[in-house]
């Protein structure tokens, strides 16, 4: 019971953040911390299947991706 | 319990749909969709969640005696599939957003419509 | 990137949404006169109850922890995804495969310098991509029997590949990603042929008398989970040879 309200208290703090902050590369970053603690939420509602699945592609490969991409678009404007 | 997950699941799902309604940057937007997605997964789970329930796995004879406790798995086994969709779909969607900053050199949902002559 | 939205669209978009997620919310939860979410149902009142005691060709079966039953994967996910409901799944994988073929045709293709990566990443590379390699194999050979099976296999496996694009190795061309592909999408299809002949029916489990709880049991299910994860793992692989075109 307390640790999933801790668990739901992080999800909604982290997608609040996600959208609100400015930085593309920090919403990438908190958005797979929401998908992470969604992974634990699905293993309380005990379904381990679901939480490997999420833990393996909804907060790996997804989050790849996302800075794939944000490497191809800001590419040009900060060259480091 | 119940009450927990299907209260945070919405939530999460209204967050993200603020997100899409109010963001102007493209990825941002996807971001907000895969909140979106993430909270109905976790909302159709919870719909099969019964209190103090087990896990839908046979591990000895007691567990096939309490077949009754299980949680549903009929739930759990569509948003399997679903994630592995998710996963599709925002691939495409981030290959568009790419083309997208191509052909504008912005990725403002403004730039299109900028081109055009008409602002926001 | 600034988002420059004036702060009355904002409040507008808010309010909106919290009346809304309110209603939804007090329907989800309290009123209607018929079954509630929060009450206690158990699954005789649901369909899983079927899937559950595994009657649904036979409706008076009973069945005990090591002998037989309609098919004897311990894992009730499983034998929902890959036998009761194979059908979601094919057609979802056929979904994925179209998305990506999507993808490929709309992601533009520039010459992209891969930076050379660091001594040790190189060195670690192949130990690596081994360890992944050997996790997603457990993950989909026990999918039967324990939490797992061929989806999040596909991306372990896939993440073999990804350490390997990253690194500059060479380790498999998109040709031959396409190939293994095709082989399993069309083995898939007629292992339900084959069943169809068999049976009568279309994907039903032809090999029987399996105990439950056994690493050889479930039937056919161990097989369409390895295919599943092998066409998914050459699904996701083909996304980063489009990232990485040279």
């Amino acid at each position: 019971m307390f640790l999933s309200v801790i668990i739901a208290v992080i999800m909604i703090f982290g997608a609040m953040w996600t959208i609100v902050t400015e930085d593309l590369f920090k919403a990438i970053v908190i958005f797979a911390i929401v998908s992470l603690s969604s992974s634990i939420m699905f293993l309380l509602m005990q379904a381990p299947d679901v939480a490997i699945t999420e833990a393996a592609i909804g907060s790996g490969i997804t989050t790849g991706l996302f800075i794939f991409t944000y490497k191809k678009v800001e590419e040009e404007k900060d060259e480091r | 319990m119940t009450q927990v997950f299907i209260l945070s699941s919405l939530s999460l799902m209204f967050i993200g749909l603020y997100g899409v309604l109010t963001r102007k940057n493209l990825l941002k937007i996807i971001i907000a969709l895969n909140i979106i997605e993430t909270g109905i997964n976790l909302l159709l789970v919870s719909f099969g969640y019964i209190d103090h329930g087990i896990t839908p796995i046979l591990t000895s004879q007691e567990s096939i005696l309490n077949l009754n406790k299980m949680v549903d798995p009929v739930p759990q086994a569509i948003v399997l599939t679903s994630i592995v969709i998710g996963l599709g779909t925002t691939a495409f969607a981030l290959a568009l957003a790419i083309r997208y900053k191509i052909t504008h050199n912005s990725i403002s949902i403004n730039a299109s419509e900028e081109e055009e002559g008409r602002g926001i | 990137m600034k988002d420059e939205t004036s702060v009355l669209v904002n409040i507008i978009a808010f309010l909106i949404l919290f009346v809304i997620g309110i209603y939804i919310y007090s329907v989800a939860i309290d009123t209607g006169a018929g079954i509630k979410i929060t009450d206690n149902i158990t699954p005789t009142m649901r369909v899983a109850d079927k899937y559950l005691n595994k009657n649904v060709l036979d409706d008076n079966s009973t069945y005990q922890w090591g002998g037989t039953a309609e098919d004897t994967a311990a894992n009730i996910v499983t034998s929902v995804v890959v036998d009761y409901r194979l059908f979601d799944t094919t057609l979802e994988v056929i979904v994925l495969f179209i998305t990506i073929l999507g993808f490929g045709f709309v992601i533009p293709k520039d010459k992209r310098k891969i930076i050379k990566p660091t001594t040790i990443l190189n060195r670690w590379a192949p130990i690596l991509m081994l360890l992944m390699l050997m996790i997603g194999g457990y993950t989909f050979i026990n999918g039967h029997l324990s939490p797992g099976g061929g989806f999040p296999a596909g991306a372990i496996i896939s993440t073999a590949i990804l350490t390997g694009v990253l690194t500059g190795r060479r380790t498999i061309s998109q040709k031959s990603l396409k190939i293994i592909e095709a082989i399993t999408g069309i083995s898939i299809f007629s292992i339900g042929i084959i069943s169809y002949f068999l049976t009568g029916s279309f994907f039903q489990n032809f090999i029987l008398n399996d105990k439950i709880g056994d690493l050889f049991s479930g039937g056919l299910i161990p097989i369409f989970y390895g295919l599943i994860a092998f066409k998914v793992a050459a699904e996701l692989s083909n996304i980063y040879f489009e990232f990485y075109e040279e």
